[in-house]
C-alpha cells in the first residue's frame, strides 16, 4: 500500500478523490446558500432552479425571522454562550485530567477511560429528568451554565480522550528536560506541554463547541422557556413547513461553525511535533 | 581537591531488577568525569537519579556538600544534555537557549543568549526553528542550553552519538575545550571507548549497578582490576591463558612457551591482529608485523601480563 504514494498517478488520484469530497460537502451548503439569498423566482418557484442564480434578495431572512426579532437573538446568544461555556470547561477540565491520565499505567488509565465513557452510555433524557429536579433547587434550571454542565457530561469523555492522544505525541524527555532547566512542574505543563499538545486541545475545543451547539435532549429539558437556538428552531421553524425560512434558520445555525472551524484550522496541524527529537 | 558531586549507597530498582546497586563515587571539582558501560547496565538512571527526575530507593546524593536527594530537578541547580537533546521543538533557537533564563528569572537574557550563542558558532541560527537546523547545530543548541545560566554541574547522556562520524570528532575535541575554559564538572555518559579515551579524567566502568573500576582510562588499559573490565576495555578484549591477562600487543612472537594456530589476520591501518587458538582451546588476539597464513602455527611468549586471582 504505502509504494502506492511514491506514484504519481495515485497522486493524481488522491487529488482527485478530494476534489471529488470536497465538492460532495460543499453542494449542499452551496445549494444551502443559494435558496438562502436566491430570488425565489429562480430558486424555489422556478421549475428549472438554476445553479448560478442571478437575482439575490435578503427578504427570505427577512420574512423568516420577521415577528421573531428578540427571541431569535436570545436563542442564538444563549446557544452561542453555552458552547462557549461547554468547550471552556471541556479543555479546561479535559487537558488537566488528560495530563494526569496520561501518566498512569497504561492498563490503569484505559480503565479510567472507560469508566469515563461508561457516562455516556446511559441516554441523556434518564439523566436530564433527575438533573433538572437539582437544578431547580440550585438555581441553575433555564441557565446557560446549568445546561452547559449537563452537556459536558456527553462532551468531556471525548475531550479527555482526545487530548489524550494529543499528549501522547508529547516526548516524555521534554518534560523531564524543562524540570532540569529550572521550571517547576506547573510551568513545564504550562509553557511546555500545552503547547505542544495544542492540535489536540483545539480539536476538542472545536468538537465539545459543536456538539453543544446542536445539542437537544438537555436543551429542551433543561431550558424550555429560554430555549437554544436548536430547540427554538424545532418548535417554530420546522411546524411551518417553508423552504425558505428553513434554509434561512439553516444558515444561522450552520455560518457560526463554518467561522469557528477556519479560525481555529490553523492550529489543527500536529505533525511538527516529534521533529526535534529524531535522532 | 573539592567534592563536588558524592553518592553513598544509591540503590534503584525497576521491579525486581536492581538497576543500581549500592554505587558510591565522590566526584571532584572541575573534574571530567565519564562513565563508561555496556548499553543496558543503568547508565542513563544513574544521570536521572543525580538530575532528580527518579528517585533512589535508597542511599543519598549530594551536591556540593548538600543532601539533594529528595529535591525536585529545578531545585538543584543542574544542567543536562539528552541524547536527542530534547529541545522545544515548538520554539526557536533563541527561545531554547532562552528558557532556563526565563524559569530562573535571571536578568539581561538577550546578552546572555548572544555571547553564548557566539561562542559556539551558532549566533546565525538564532531566529530559526530547532527542527530547521542540522544535527551538530541542534547538539551546540542543547550545549548553549546547559551553558547559558552557569549551573553548578554538568551531565550529559551519550551527547554525541546521534553525530554522524566527522561531525563527532570534532564535536568530541570542542566539548574537551569547553570543560577546560569553563572549569566546570562534567559527568559524561557513554559506551564508546574511544570517547573515554579521549575526554575522561577519569573513568568510571559501570558494570552490573555499580563500578567495578574508577581510574584513568590508561590504567583500565594496563592494570584492569578485573577479567571482566581487561575483557571490556579495549578495542580486543583482552588474551586470558589461565590466570594470567594480557593485551594483544603484550607478546613476542617466534618463539617461546605458547603455540598458536592462526584463525584468521586483520588488517587495522599497518597493524596486523591475528586470531587464533592455542592448544588449550583458548581463543587469543595478538598483535603482529605481518599477515600470517590460516592453519599456520607460531610459537610465542608473553612478556607481560597481568595475574588475576582466579582463572576464567
Amino acid at each position: 500500500m504505502v509504494s502506492e504514494y511514491k506514484n504519481p498517478r495515485a497522486k493524481v488520484a488522491i487529488y482527485v478523490g478530494v476534489v471529488f469530497f470536497t465538492f460532495l460537502v460543499l453542494l449542499p451548503l452551496y445549494v444551502l446558500f443559494i435558496i438562502a439569498f436566491g430570488s425565489p423566482s429562480q430558486t424555489v418557484a422556478a421549475y428549472y432552479p438554476a445553479l448560478f442564480p442571478t437575482k439575490f434578495t435578503l427578504a427570505n431572512f427577512y420574512n423568516a425571522f420577521a415577528g421573531y426579532g428578540k427571541i431569535l437573538e436570545a436563542a442564538f446568544f444563549k446557544s452561542l454562550e453555552t458552547a462557549f461555556i461547554v468547550a471552556a470547561i471541556a479543555i479546561l477540565l479535559g487537558f488537566h485530567a488528560a495530563f494526569g491520565l496520561s501518566k498512569l499505567s497504561f492498563k490503569l488509565g484505559s480503565i479510567i477511560i472507560a469508566l469515563l465513557f461508561f457516562s455516556t452510555m446511559i441516554p441523556s433524557i434518564t439523566i436530564a429528568i433527575p438533573i433538572s429536579a437539582t437544578f431547580l433547587k440550585l438555581g441553575l434550571y433555564d441557565s446557560s451554565l446549568g445546561l452547559a454542565f449537563a452537556q459536558e457530561l456527553i462532551v468531556l469523555p471525548l475531550t479527555v480522550f482526545l487530548i489524550m492522544g494529543s499528549l501522547e505525541s508529547v516526548p516524555k524527555q521534554l518534560e523531564n528536560q524543562a524540570r532540569v532547566d529550572g521550571a517547576s512542574f506547573m510551568q513545564a505543563l504550562y509553557t511546555v506541554i500545552f503547547p505542544l499538545a495544542v492540535p489536540g486541545v483545539v480539536s476538542a475545543f472545536l468538537l465539545s463547541w459543536l456538539m453543544s451547539w446542536d445539542e437537544f435532549t438537555f436543551a429542551v429539558i433543561l431550558s424550555p422557556v429560554h430555549p437554544t437556538l436548536p430547540v427554538l428552531i424545532y418548535l417554530d421553524s420546522t411546524a411551518r413547513g417553508n423552504i425558505l425560512t428553513a434554509a434561512s434558520f439553516s444558515l444561522l445555525v450552520t455560518i457560526p461553525v463554518i467561522v469557528l472551524t477556519i479560525i481555529l484550522s490553523k492550529f489543527i496541524k500536529g505533525n511538527y511535533l516529534t521533529a526535534g527529537i529524531t535522532g | 581537591m573539592v567534592v563536588k558531586l558524592e553518592l553513598r549507597n544509591v540503590t534503584k530498582s525497576y521491579g525486581k531488577t536492581k538497576v543500581i546497586n549500592d554505587l558510591s563515587i565522590s566526584i571532584e571539582a572541575g573534574e571530567f568525569f565519564v562513565v563508561l558501560g555496556p548499553s543496558g547496565t543503568g547508565k542513563s538512571t544513574l544521570l536521572k537519579l543525580i538530575v532528580g527526575i527518579e528517585q533512589p530507593d535508597s542511599g543519598k546524593i549530594l551536591i556540593d556538600g548538600k543532601d539533594v536527594t529528595r529535591l525536585p530537578p529545578n531545585k538543584r541547580n543542574l544542567a543536562m544534555v539528552f541524547q536527542n537533546y530534547a529541545l522545544y521543538p515548538n520554539m526557536t533557537v533563541y527561545q531554547n537557549i532562552a528558557f532556563p533564563l526565563k524559569m530562573h528569572r535571571i536578568r539581561n537574557i538577550p546578552e546572555k543568549v548572544r555571547s553564548i550563542a557566539d561562542k559556539l558558532n551558532i549566533g546565525e541560527i538564532l531566529s530559526k526553528k530547532v527542527t530547521q537546523i542540522s544535527g551538530g547545530q541542534q547538539q551546540r543548541v542543547a550545549l548553549a542550553r546547559a551553558i547559558v545560566r552557569n549551573p553548578t554541574l554538568f551531565l550529559l547522556d551519550e551527547p554525541l552519538s546521534n553525530l554522524d562520524a566527522r561531525v563527532r570528532y570534532s564535536a568530541r575535541g570542542e566539548l574537551k575545550k569547553l570543560q577546560q575554559d569553563l572549569h566546570q564538572t562534567f559527568v559524561f555518559v557513554t559506551h564508546d571507548q574511544k570517547e573515554a579515551e579521549a575526554l575522561g579524567d577519569r573513568v568510571g566502568v559501570l558494570h552490573q549497578g555499580t563500578f567495578e573500576q574508577i581510574s584513568s582510562y590508561n590504567d583500565l588499559y594496563n592494570d584492569p582490576k578485573t577479567p571482566w573490565i581487561g575483557d571490556f576495555v579495549g578495542d580486543y578484549p583482552m588474551n586470558f591463558v589461565g590466570s594470567k591477562g594480557f593485551r594483544p600487543e603484550w607478546v613476542e612472537l617466534g618463539q617461546g612457551e605458547y603455540k598458536l594456530e592462526i584463525d584468521s589476520s586483520e588488517n587495522v591501518g599497518g597493524i596486523y591482529f591475528i586470531h587464533g587458538k592455542t592448544d588449550d582451546g583458548e581463543s587469543l588476539i595478538l598483535k603482529a608485523d605481518r599477515r600470517y597464513k590460516i592453519g599456520e602455527q607460531i610459537r610465542f611468549s608473553i612478556s607481560k601480563f597481568k595475574q588475576f586471582e582466579a582463572s576464567v
